[in-house]
């Protein structure tokens, strides 16, 4: 449910222009009343794409996050790199 | 009149190819606007009443709170691109809401229950192949969605089924139809491995549609994850497949350009009558 919670405001985010200016112009009391956890909004609030990751956050509900928190898509992938290889995505329903 | 299906092809859709086209090497770039272009010159050639491009919608019109296999877009009008930074102009486009009706019909007769919307907005999936097929935005789009983002996935065969929905229903309506599906080949955007290409599994995959191209219903999951999670939009193709009766595909171009993070691919269906 965390989980889901997450990307459902991620995918919010994403197509919601109101909600991207708010989290560009204060990001701290826009992340304050979103339903996620704790560990999520650190997460989003340090730019740790990483984190997310390990989260098991869709890539393409991530890629959009990093160009509404600033980020260039190298920095993007300079945080991705070392989790290279510990997260498998399937297609097989149960992984 | 009876109707048919006049054109089947399969092209990669990926963003980078119209967002940032001088990032590939000049050649990669060359050879496959070219084959993108012949595709089009093609499909305006068998003058379709209808594109129906089949795409995976990468969460602009849907989330996993509803998340149907296959859904049909029924507007009689739709706007594009979602996605600003991809370079192409926003642009409006005729809808063919007479024939998604019919789709939806042939669908259920044929046993299978996708879902529709009114409203679908069209992203990189259908705009950047449109750019090059249909440039002017003239001709009437049926835009169908296939899941092709979160597991679980509508299997290989039911993709080709649907591209047989799609066939009858336009032999029903006495319809000109171009069936495109886009996406793939093989890619994993926004993951660690993006920017990884299976240049294996997307020659097999080609050579497998070129040769034998049922067989491509037998291709293992495992295989398709290998090749990242973008290659599971394979399934367009099958789809498009479907639509062509099971013909040949006569590869177009192939150019795996790492600096748009995919396997680029574009072939065209023979058409089996």
């Amino acid at each position: 449910m965390a989980l889901y919670a997450l990307e459902s405001y991620l995918f919010k985010l994403k197509n919601d222009p109101l909600s991207q200016q708010a989290l560009v112009a204060d990001p701290k009391s826009h992340l304050a009343v979103q339903a996620i956890d704790e560990a999520a909004k650190n997460a989003i609030l340090n730019k740790d794409i990483g984190a997310l990751w390990q989260l098991g956050v869709h890539p393409l509900l991530l890629v959009p996050l990093s160009r509404f928190l600033g980020m260039t898509p190298l920095e993007y992938r300079q945080r991705l790199a070392p989790h290279k290889g510990s997260r498998s995505i399937s297609s097989s329903f149960e992984g | 009149m009876k109707g048919a299906i006049v054109f089947a092809a399969g092209v990669s859709h990926a963003p980078h190819i119209t967002g940032f086209p001088d990032h590939a090497p000049v050649e990669s770039k060359t050879r496959f606007y070219a084959a993108m272009n012949e595709v089009g010159a093609r499909l305006r050639a068998a003058r379709p009443d209808v594109v129906v491009v089949v795409s995976s919608d990468h969460f602009h019109n849907l989330f996993t709170d509803r998340m149907p296999a296959f859904c049909v877009g029924m507007a009689a009008e739709h706007q594009g691109p979602a996605e600003r930074w991809i370079r192409i102009e926003p642009f409006s486009v005729k809808g063919a809401p007479s024939f998604a009706r019919a789709v939806m019909q042939h669908a259920f007769r044929l046993g299978m229950d996708p879902a529709f919307s009114d409203h679908v907005v069209l992203e990189h999936g259908l705009a950047v192949p449109l750019s090059f097929l249909t440039p002017e935005f003239d001709y009437p789009v049926l835009p169908i969605l296939q899941n092709c983002m979160v597991p679980p996935l509508p299997p290989l065969h039911r993709c080709y089924a649907f591209g047989q929905v799609l066939r009858a229903a336009a032999e029903d309506q006495g319809l000109r139809v171009a069936v495109v599906g886009t996406g793939g080949l093989s890619h994993a955007p926004g993951s660690p491995d993006a920017g990884r290409i299976d240049i294996e599994f997307d020659r097999e995959f080609l050579e497998i549609l070129r040769t034998r191209p049922m067989d491509v219903l037998s291709l293992a999951d495992e295989r398709i994850d290998a090749a990242g999670f973008g290659a599971w939009e394979i399934r367009q193709w099958v789809t498009a497949l479907g639509a062509a009766g099971g013909g040949k595909a006569e590869v177009l171009a192939y150019e795996p350009v790492e600096a748009w993070e995919t396997g680029c691919g574009a072939v065209v269906f023979s058409l089996e009558h």
